[in-house]
């Protein structure tokens, strides 16, 4: 009886640390579910014949009938959607890289060189990114005809920074902040001016915030939909957001298939991108949040 | 003498013909040559700038496909050909079609010509009067009355908007299953009565009763067939009438014994979906469920049967009237500049003169405004013997009802015309929202009409202040 105390209480700590772990990895598998249900149900619908997708009485996440590429071919062949995605591609990159131009700076000088002020401003900023586009579309409109973009993807690339650039000078001010200002003062000290500090010191050790940036604002570029709408309307020029949705509804008639394979295949390099770079993205959002 | 002769020379300008060209003759050509080659670039830049000139055009997204291959690739690049224009056709969902024309009105830059998919009266401040466009097509080949209602504003004698052609709004029944109930969706009493015994074979009605654009047209129908209006003709407000409080009963009726509750989030996609996933046994809409029924769902094809809309009860009059399911209606901001007006004119009254191509590229769904357009005899071989409708062995005549719906269609704001104050009331959905509010026991008939009724009068009052209306 002696011995076998220790035994039963080994076995139950052992139980108890296989059940935890089958909680951990239900809890686990419960979540990735949850996250890629998305992309399982488009990738299901893209490839779904509609008879099979229309019928209430199919388990709607087999294929009851055989799998077809007509809503891919449909996609491909009947609309402009590879063209769809280089301009995407065209106006995210650009409004990443004006994003960086500005909000680096920014982002810098809020958190070191404007004092008490910077927090204001910087609330100031974030404020701004909360106006919602269907709010400013109307006035944006005027602003566009006076420039003479309409119809023009470079429409987008004027429009888009107005929300990039808040909301990642907010993000990259708070991602400063973290780092010590002792750095740049030693950096200045041997001999660097202000901007070679920023760019020797600062700016190589917050890839990770930068990173964050470029994509949060090439998702929110790719995302966008009001101002896409209302500024671009040749088919050849639209962006997957608004190509996707207004050549693939006609009517009340609602192309199902090859809008969940337009969604698939725009989100894919999306999932990528994120999938590559996540823990300098979590670290580039935590970083800064726990200053 | 001889030294001072001119010097000449012989010069062949043709085959057989030689010219003497003297040396001052030689310079003048020289120099006129050298300037013709230096201006040539200059009259170049005019062959381009000519060739340059643009007509752009928004459509909806037509539910025929074929439509917008027709229009977009054919008739538009050879109508550009002819006439030395390059035209560019863009498409938005009929969704986004009154936020973008108010923002293309807020910038006073936009497309030459912009299609509207209901009557576009609150823009008409904005429109230019094409009266000079419509008269001699009218005189040519006559209009239908809803069109002119929908497109012309008789206080301010203006034509605010042309009106190509109309979708009809016919009812889709599963004939298969009222068969074997025994009945016909002949009049709204058959209707209800089939109606419970279909819901307890689990194939109910499926009349949305929500804010999207077919439920605004069926309750319209409906509305009519029991002898109410939202308008009389004379513009005055008649929502809150017995004819309402009886057909808000009715409806409320129809709605707890005939329907699920899921009608009451629809949009207007729904009923396609629920008719093709068999769910539904009786919808409204355009021919496009049959349309796509025929293309992916062969079985299911040949039981769905266009129907015309249902008569009222007889002793509320026994009308059988249905909406206008898309009103289709060019219009031309006044902002424009006069040249880009004339061309966009030009091209309407062109496009009018072949609209029977449209007629046929639209495959029976779109219906012709100015009457002769299309002739008779094409209208009724296209709707009695549709090719695809023939090739199913048990439903070759689906679509022959279409040839009667001229009959049947009237406009939105019917017996008036589909004036500003009408046009407000249907984009805000006050007429689903009053049904609505009854069939959930929120409000009782009376008090629904008296609601639809505060809500209205200052909407009328508001368009008749800005002189849109009598």
């Amino acid at each position: 009886m002696a011995t076998a105390q220790p035994t039963l209480t080994l076995r139950s700590l052992s139980v108890q640390r296989i059940l935890g772990r089958v909680g951990l990895y239900l809890i686990v598998a419960w979540f990735t579910f949850f996250a890629s249900f998305p992309f399982i149900w488009m990738a299901i619908t893209a490839f779904k014949r509609n008879a099979d997708l229309y019928n209430f009485k199919n388990n709607p996440f087999l294929f009851n009938a055989p799998p077809t590429l007509e809503h891919m071919r449909l996609l491909f062949e009947e609309t402009l959607f590879s063209k769809w995605l280089l301009n995407t591609g065209f106006v995210a990159t650009i409004v990443v890289i004006i994003t960086l131009l500005v909000a680096v700076p920014a982002g810098y000088s809020l958190a070191r060189l404007t004092g008490r002020w910077g927090r204001r401003l910087g609330i100031g900023m974030f404020l701004t990114y909360l106006v919602p586009p269907s709010l400013l579309f109307i006035p944006l409109a005027r602003v566009i005809s006076v420039l003479r973009l309409q119809d023009n993807l470079w429409a987008l690339v004027v429009v888009y920074p107005s929300f990039t650039i808040p909301f990642c000078s907010w993000l990259l001010m708070g991602f400063f902040k973290s780092i010590p200002g002792e750095l740049e003062e030693a950096a200045i000290v041997d001999g660097c001016t202000r901007l070679g500090a920023l760019r020797r010191i600062v700016l190589p050790i917050s890839v990770a915030g930068i990173l964050t940036v470029v994509i949060f604002a090439f998702a929110l570029s790719m995302q966008e939909f009001v101002y896409a709408l209302t500024f671009i309307s040749p088919s050849s020029m639209k962006t997957v957001g608004i190509g996707v949705p207004t050549d693939l509804i006609r009517g009340d008639v609602f192309y199902w298939g090859s809008l969940m394979g337009g969604a698939l295949v725009a989100s894919v390099p999306a999932a990528i991108l994120y999938s590559l770079f996540l823990d300098r993205f979590i670290a580039g959002l935590t970083t800064g949040a726990f200053k | 003498m001889d030294e001072h002769k001119p010097d000449v020379k012989w010069v062949q300008v043709a085959d057989n013909r030689w010219r003497r060209v003297t040396r001052r003759d030689l310079i003048k050509f020289t120099i006129a040559g050298a300037a013709a080659a230096s201006l040539a670039p200059f009259a170049n830049v005019q062959v381009l700038l000519a060739q340059q000139r643009r007509l752009t055009i928004l459509h909806w997204a037509h539910f025929v496909p074929g439509y917008d291959k027709w229009f977009d690739t054919e008739y538009t690049k050879e109508w550009g050909r002819a006439n030395n224009v390059e035209v560019v056709v863009d498409h938005i969902p009929f969704g986004q079609i009154p936020a973008r024309a108010a923002a293309e009105v807020a910038a006073r830059s936009g497309h030459d010509l912009y299609q509207h998919i209901s009557p576009p009266s609150v823009f008409e401040p904005e429109t230019e009067d094409l009266t000079d466009t419509v008269d001699p097509l009218v005189k040519k080949y006559g209009i239908i009355e809803l069109a002119r209602r929908s497109s012309y504003n008789p206080k301010t004698k203006k034509w605010f908007g042309l009106s190509n052609s109309w979708v009809p709004d016919p009812a889709h029944y599963r004939k298969d299953l009222w068969d074997q109930v025994g009945f016909v969706p002949d009049s709204w009493d058959n209707v209800i009565q089939a109606g419970r015994k279909l819901k307890a074979m689990g194939v109910p009605i499926g009349l949305g009763i929500s804010n999207d654009i077919d439920a605004n047209m069926m309750h319209r129908d409906i509305m009519w067939s029991f002898g109410a209006t939202t308008q009389n003709q004379s513009n005055e407000v008649t929502i809150n009438s017995k004819n309402t409080i009886e057909v808000l009963k009715f409806m409320k009726a129809l709605f707890k014994e005939t329907m699920d509750p899921e009608v009451l989030a629809w949009d207007a996609s729904s009923n396609n979906r629920a008719m093709l996933a068999g769910k539904v046994s009786y919808v409204y809409n355009a021919i496009s469920i049959a349309r796509v029924a025929e293309k992916d769902f062969q079985q299911l094809s040949p039981n769905i049967q266009i129907y015309k809309p249902p008569r009222g009860p007889q002793m509320l009059g026994g009308k059988r009237l249905g909406a206008q399911h898309v009103m289709l209606v060019y219009t031309i901001w006044k902002f424009l500049p006069d040249d880009r007006k004339k061309l966009a004119k030009q091209f309407l009254t062109d496009l009018i003169n072949n609209w029977g191509r449209a007629f046929k590229a639209a495959e029976l769904y779109e219906f012709a405004s100015f009457t002769n357009t299309v002739p008779n005899a094409q209208l009724k071989e296209a709707c009695f013997n549709d090719p695809v409708a023939a090739k199913q062995e048990n439903n070759p005549g689906k679509y022959k009802e279409l040839y009667y719906s001229f009959g049947w269609s009237t406009n939105v704001g019917h017996p008036g015309y589909a004036n500003a104050a009408e046009s407000e009331t249907f984009d805000t959905f006050i007429i689903p929202q009053m049904f609505a509010l009854v069939a959930t026991d929120k409000m009782t008939p009376e008090a629904a009409a008296k609601w639809a009724e505060d809500q209205m009068k200052p909407i009328w009052a508001k368009w008749k202040q800005r002189g849109l209306m009598a």
